[in-house]
Formats: C-alpha cells, sequence, structure tokens
C-alpha cells in the first residue's frame, strides 16, 4: 500500500526539442500544466534559466501568468532569482500574478544565476542597486517587506515614505526559500520561510540541509512550522527499459551543459540512440543517475518513497524531462505527461487533504499581513 | 479609422487592487470582441490610482483570454530596466501569441523618484535611452553574438517610441531607428503636430516598419446621454485637476463623493486650455472630434485612454464609440 498522503508538485524547466518552435514549447508546456491539474498535482512552478538555447522559459512571472488563465485550481509560480533583479520589480510582477489568480501564487526565491557571467551582467546592467553591498538576505527581506498588502514604511532622508508595490490587495503570494547548500537552509529557518531543496541539481548535503532548516526553524506567521519540499528529476517508462531510453536525449543534454559546451534543444529517442556517447560523458551520466529517478512505475515509487521517509517530507516536486518520439504532436509533451500519470496512479491524490492544503496555503498568505520582516 | 486602447488598472473608491487587474482582464476581452485593435498596458510605480506596474505580466495573463487584439506595453519604462530583462518578457509574449505583441517603450519613470531608484535605474535616463533601445532590438533580432534573449524566436514585436511629444528628439529618434511613433497628447495637450511631420520626414523604413506609423493618444469620455455625460466628465476633470496641482487622490472617486465639489473660474480656464488632450461628448460627438484631431496629426490610428469610477460605464461607452465608428 502506497502513501496517500504524499502531494506531488511539477517543476517545468521549459525544454525545448529540436523539432518544435518556441510557441510549440510554450503550448507543450500549457498542455503538460493542465494535465498535471487534471492529474491532482498541487503545484506547477517553472524554472528560470537565461541564454540557454535547450530551455525556453526565462521569465518565471510572465509564462506563469499565462498558465494561470489555462487553469483554475492548481498553484502556479516557480523560480525566481532574486540577485537578477530588483526586488521592487519582482514584487510588482508577482503581487499582479496574485491579483489576477488570487490564492494560487508562490514564489521560490533562488539566489543562483541560471546563466553565464555575461548573461548575468547584462540582466544587472552592472548596475542594480547596492547588488554588491546589499546581500541576498536583505533583498529577500526587503521583497517580503514589500509583498505586505498595506505596503511598508521607510525612512528616506529623515521622512517617512510609503512604499506600495500593490496596495488594497486582498492576499499575497506564498514565499518558498530555495536552495541547494546550508547557507540557503539557514536563511529560510530564519525568516520563518517554507524550504525547497533543489535535488535535480544536487544530491550532496541534501539530508544535512534539511536537518539544519528544521533545527534552526523560526515560527512566523506565514509558516508556523518548517515546511520542506524537494524537486526531483523523473523519467517514466511503462518499463525500466522505455524508462532508461526516454531518459537519454536529456542526459546528453545535461552533460554538454554540465561541460560549458553550447546545449542545443533536446534530440528526440530516435536521434539520441545514434549518438555516440562520447567518453568524457561517461562520468557524468554516472554522476546524474544517482539522483535522477529513471524507471518503471514501481521502481520510481520505491525510489520516492525512499526518500520522502528518509527526509520525512509530505510534497515532491517532479521535473519530468522524458524525451518524446518523432511522431509525437509538436504541441505536446507526450512522454512527460506520461510521466505524471503513471506517478499519480501509483500515489492517487489524496483529495480531501489536498483540499484542505489547498484552504491552509491561501489562509497562510492572508496572514501574510500581520508578518512584518525586518526593514532598515 | 483604426482605434485602440490604453489601459492603467485604474483604482476605484471602494475595490481592491485584485479588483482593479481583473477589471483590466474583463475590458480587455470586451475590447477583443469590439474590434479594437489594440489593448496597451501602462508602467506606473507606487501610484495608488494607477495600480498597472507590469504589462508584460498581465499582458500574459489577457493574452490567454482574447483571440485577436494585439497586446502590447504602452509603455515600459525601459530606463527602469535592463534592457535583456525586457527584452525576455517580451520574447516570451510573443511566443506565447505570435504576431499579437507590441512592445511600447516610454523614457519617462512612472513613479516618485525613491521607487525609481529601487527599480534598475540607468544612471542617465535620458542620455542612456537611444543606447537601450538599440540593445533592445538587438537582442530581438539576435545581433548581439554575447548572449541571446530566450525563447528564441523568428519573429520581433515591433517597437513603439513613446513620447509626450514635448520636443522633437523623441520623433527623431522613433524615424532614424525605423520604429512605431506614438504621442501622448493626454499627458501634454501642447504636443505639436511638427512633431510627428518630422518624423514622417526623417523616417528610416525597418523590417517591423516597413513604412512610418503614428499613434495619437487622448484622453476620452464618452456616454450615451448629456446626464452621464456630465457625470464622467467631471470626475475625468477633477482627477486631471487634482493631478496637476500635485495633489493625485488615491483612487477614483464615486460621482456622489464629488457631488460637493465645484470648479471655479480658474479651474474652468485651465480645464479649458488643455482641452486638446481629450475628446469629449456623445458617441457621435467624440468620433468627429477623434477624426479631426488624427487629421490634425496626420496620424494612422487613435489610442483612448479611460478613467471611470464603474467598470460598466467604461465597457458601455466603449461599445458605444464601436458603434458610431461602424455605422
Amino acid at each position: 500500500m502506497r502513501r496517500h498522503d504524499l502531494k506531488l508538485s511539477v517543476l517545468d524547466v521549459g525544454i525545448i526539442r529540436s523539432n518544435q518552435s518556441a510557441s510549440d514549447a510554450f503550448s507543450s508546456m500549457i498542455s503538460l500544466a493542465r494535465h498535471a491539474e487534471t492529474h491532482g498535482y498541487h503545484r506547477y512552478w517553472l524554472g528560470e534559466h537565461h541564454n540557454v538555447a535547450a530551455v525556453v522559459a526565462s521569465q518565471t512571472a510572465v509564462f506563469a501568468a499565462a498558465v494561470g488563465a489555462q487553469t483554475s485550481r492548481i498553484r502556479i509560480g516557480g523560480c525566481v532569482l532574486l540577485p537578477h533583479y530588483s526586488p521592487l520589480v519582482i514584487a510588482e510582477q508577482m503581487s499582479t500574478l496574485e491579483a489576477c489568480y488570487p490564492g494560487r501564487v508562490d514564489l521560490g526565491l533562488g539566489r543562483s544565476s541560471g546563466a553565464d557571467r555575461i548573461t548575468s551582467k547584462l540582466l544587472r546592467e552592472d548596475r542594480k542597486e547596492g547588488l554588491a553591498s546589499q546581500s541576498y538576505a536583505q533583498s529577500v527581506q526587503r521583497l517580503l517587506a514589500m509583498l505586505r498588502p498595506g505596503g511598508v514604511s521607510l525612512q528616506v532622508n529623515s521622512h517617512d515614505y510609503t512604499l506600495r508595490a500593490t496596495s488594497n490587495s486582498t492576499s499575497a503570494p506564498a514565499l518558498w526559500v530555495l536552495s541547494t547548500s546550508s547557507h540557503s537552509a539557514e536563511l529560510a529557518a530564519e525568516l520563518g520561510l517554507p524550504y525547497a531543496f533543489g535535488y535535480h541539481i544536487l544530491g550532496d548535503g541534501m539530508k544535512g540541509a534539511i536537518n539544519l532548516y528544521r533545527s534552526k526553524f523560526k515560527p512566523s506567521a506565514l509558516c508556523p512550522e518548517p515546511r520542506v519540499l524537494i524537486s526531483a528529476i523523473v523519467v517514466l517508462g511503462e518499463t525500466s527499459e522505455e524508462a532508461e531510453l526516454l531518459s537519454i536525449p536529456q542526459l546528453l543534454g545535461m552533460c554538454a551543459f554540465r561541460s560549458g559546451e553550447p546545449v542545443s534543444p533536446q534530440l528526440l529517442v530516435e536521434q539520441a540512440v545514434t549518438v555516440t556517447v562520447p567518453q568524457r560523458y561517461v562520468p557524468l551520466v554516472e554522476m546524474f543517475k544517482k539522483t535522477w529517478i529513471i524507471g518503471s512505475p514501481r521502481q520510481a515509487a520505491d525510489e520516492i518513497e525512499r526518500l520522502v521517509t528518509l527526509l520525512e517530507i509530505d510534497e515532491i516536486m517532479i521535473n519530468p524531462v522524458a524525451a518524446s518520439y518523432t511522431p509525437d504532436a509538436p504541441s505536446r509533451a507526450t512522454n512527460r505527461e506520461r510521466t505524471l500519470t503513471l506517478l499519480a496512479e501509483v500515489f492517487p491524490p489524496n483529495t480531501a487533504a489536498r483540499e484542505f492544503e489547498t484552504r491552509a496555503d491561501g489562509a497562510r498568505t492572508k496572514l501574510h499581513s500581520t508578518y512584518l520582516p525586518i526593514e532598515s | 479609422m483604426i482605434l485602440s486602447v490604453l489601459e492603467q488598472s485604474s483604482l476605484s473608491e471602494g475595490i481592491s487592487a485584485t479588483e482593479a487587474i481583473s477589471n483590466t482582464a474583463s475590458l480587455s476581452k470586451e475590447l477583443d470582441r469590439l474590434g479594437y485593435k489594440r489593448i496597451w498596458l501602462s508602467e506606473h510605480h507606487n501610484l495608488n490610482i494607477l495600480q498597472g506596474s507590469t504589462p508584460e505580466v498581465l499582458l500574459a495573463a489577457i493574452g490567454a483570454q482574447t483571440t485577436r487584439i494585439r497586446l502590447g506595453s504602452g509603455g515600459v519604462m525601459l530606463p527602469n530596466h535592463s534592457a535583456y530583462h525586457i527584452a525576455e518578457n517580451f520574447r516570451t509574449l510573443e511566443a506565447l501569441y505570435p504576431g499579437r505583441v507590441d512592445c511600447g517603450i516610454g523614457r519617462a519613470s512612472g513613479g516618485d523618484s525613491y521607487s525609481r531608484s529601487l527599480l534598475m535605474p540607468t544612471p542617465d535616463a535620458w542620455g542612456d535611452f537611444p543606447d537601450q533601445a538599440d540593445q533592445l532590438a538587438g537582442y530581438f533580432h539576435d545581433t548581439c553574438k554575447r548572449a541571446f534573449a530566450t525563447p528564441l524566436i523568428p519573429s520581433a514585436p515591433p517597437i513603439w517610441l513613446l513620447s509626450a511629444g514635448s520636443n522633437a528628439a523623441s520623433g527623431n529618434l522613433a524615424a532614424e531607428k525605423g520604429m512605431g511613433f506614438a504621442v501622448a497628447l493626454f499627458i501634454n495637450p501642447h504636443a505639436s503636430a511638427e512633431a510627428v511631420g518630422q518624423y514622417r520626414q526623417n523616417f528610416r523604413p525597418s523590417k517591423e516598419f516597413p513604412v512610418p506609423r503614428v499613434i495619437i493618444a487622448v484622453n476620452a469620455v464618452i456616454a450615451a446621454t448629456p446626464g452621464k455625460l456630465q457625470e464622467q466628465k467631471k470626475i475625468s476633470d477633477f482627477l486631471r485637476l487634482m493631478r496637476d496641482s500635485g495633489r493625485y487622490p488615491s483612487f477614483v472617486p464615486a460621482p456622489e463623493s464629488i457631488e460637493g465639489v465645484h470648479f471655479g473660474a480658474k479651474e474652468e480656464d485651465y480645464l479649458a486650455s488643455i482641452s486638446n488632450r481629450e475628446v469629449v461628448g456623445l458617441p457621435s460627438e467624440a468620433k468627429k472630434q477623434i477624426l479631426e484631431r488624427a487629421k490634425h496629426y496626420d496620424a494612422d490610428e487613435v489610442l483612448l485612454t479611460m478613467i471611470t469610477h464603474k467598470l460598466s460605464d467604461k465597457i458601455e461607452s466603449y461599445r458605444l464609440l464601436a458603434e458610431a465608428f461602424s455605422s
């Protein structure tokens, strides 16, 4: 008997395939989001990458606004790499998203660049206010303050100044700290925010970081108890052999990415099987396979249960990267959708519990107005 | 005559920001049905009465709920942002809604100096603007080889330069770079028709604009009856007088809230002196004024902006005007 209290969510980094236009890729992502909603998934989060030809998702708030209009219940949002932006811009974007889809918006804050050095500079134009002097923690706190529906009162030249990213709003987005390190774990604990560990990026140190987060957690009105999810790359097939096959194109792409080589759009399965894997990729493939969950539904379910038991978590975010077959419609990601279908069959959604959670998320966001983070 | 609409997501007395934003989405669906060519959204910061701060996000939501209307910014205030960031936003929109996206750029701040400092301001908003505009166009056409703005798409949103028309500089810039040119009479009623003439004369064709295109933007007060028109005009005049005296209210008042307000001779004179900013009248009269104004400025298209207390009034006004133009 599988666990019935496990919540499943989706992380979509926005893969584009060799036979897709960017518009096709977006259509397939929206289709994936709708599929996730139909199958009881809790969240549909986006990733943020820049100047990567294999990825179409660069600006989370903009694309999430389109997803929100074509779904009705699933929580939307995802990764925003805060060091690239003015906290005010992000507060405005996310408040607008929240106004469009009240009670459904998650803002996951990350601190990595999602880009090469030059692109990062272009995004920040070398002039982000106090980027050098303003620490990541300060940016997060500033953003938290700006997201308060009533605005934030600041002292400017010894005058009181009220700043509002949005006024008279009825709710605020739910904040998460995204992390692959103990450093961000401590920040999430200190600010009393939910914590999402990127197991899809890094396996090492996960258990330690989560333990650290829980041990140092300071309750906040926003989040009275520690709350943890992890994201994991998952490729399912009807059989383990099919899953292996479906994982090859993304493995090749990630090997190129980690080797600092140009990354092309994801190959189709039929294209990938003709590729001779370069010797230099072999250790990388071994490394990826330690954390990627590739297999039959039963194998994947066993691994997911092992992880959630080990980490004592109740939510796992699936990053489905299965490649497509040549005849698959360019406007769909049929095999990525199938990963979600198969997993939902193994862990059928506990509808009652999930409904409650959705409401609890809403209540928590409403409490936001009473939560006053430190503002200097 | 081609008609389009500029929306600012104004906050009316008694409603929440959530409603202000959803009103803009509801209006867009009506405009889509009524045949308006574009819905453009503005960027303002820390300004209570105008809740639209991030056109790209709201446009993405509106695009999914409409079928044909063009989606644009009116505008993105480029000096507040990284051109690369704006390019990613607009390429995301263009990939979502191919062939329907306009990128309107302006060089104002859209807010007060402090909120501007919290964005990512260029050191010299005016001086750096032409460079920023070049960078943006470069990212749209993949001519910057150091970095590409994703998603990579074959088409580029047309870039419109927004101007208050107070001097020839913006028109010249738009002409030189082959951009569309939009003049905001509702901001500056004294904008000269000569700036438009110069733009047309100096225009250099670009891929997106083989020929010059001019939009004039005016405030619109339109109603079915003289009584309703009076009521709408009073709100519009009240807001303008307050704005120009530095006392912009934090929301659009209900008609009954300003019943006791009466304008003196000084105020009436002032309003008369800036009447070029708007078209006012019953539908047939408003139509006449729109055509005259477009002719005077040699404009291809008129962009209307309207502030009402009730969404239903705004929808009704735009419906009446569309009817007047189709008859």
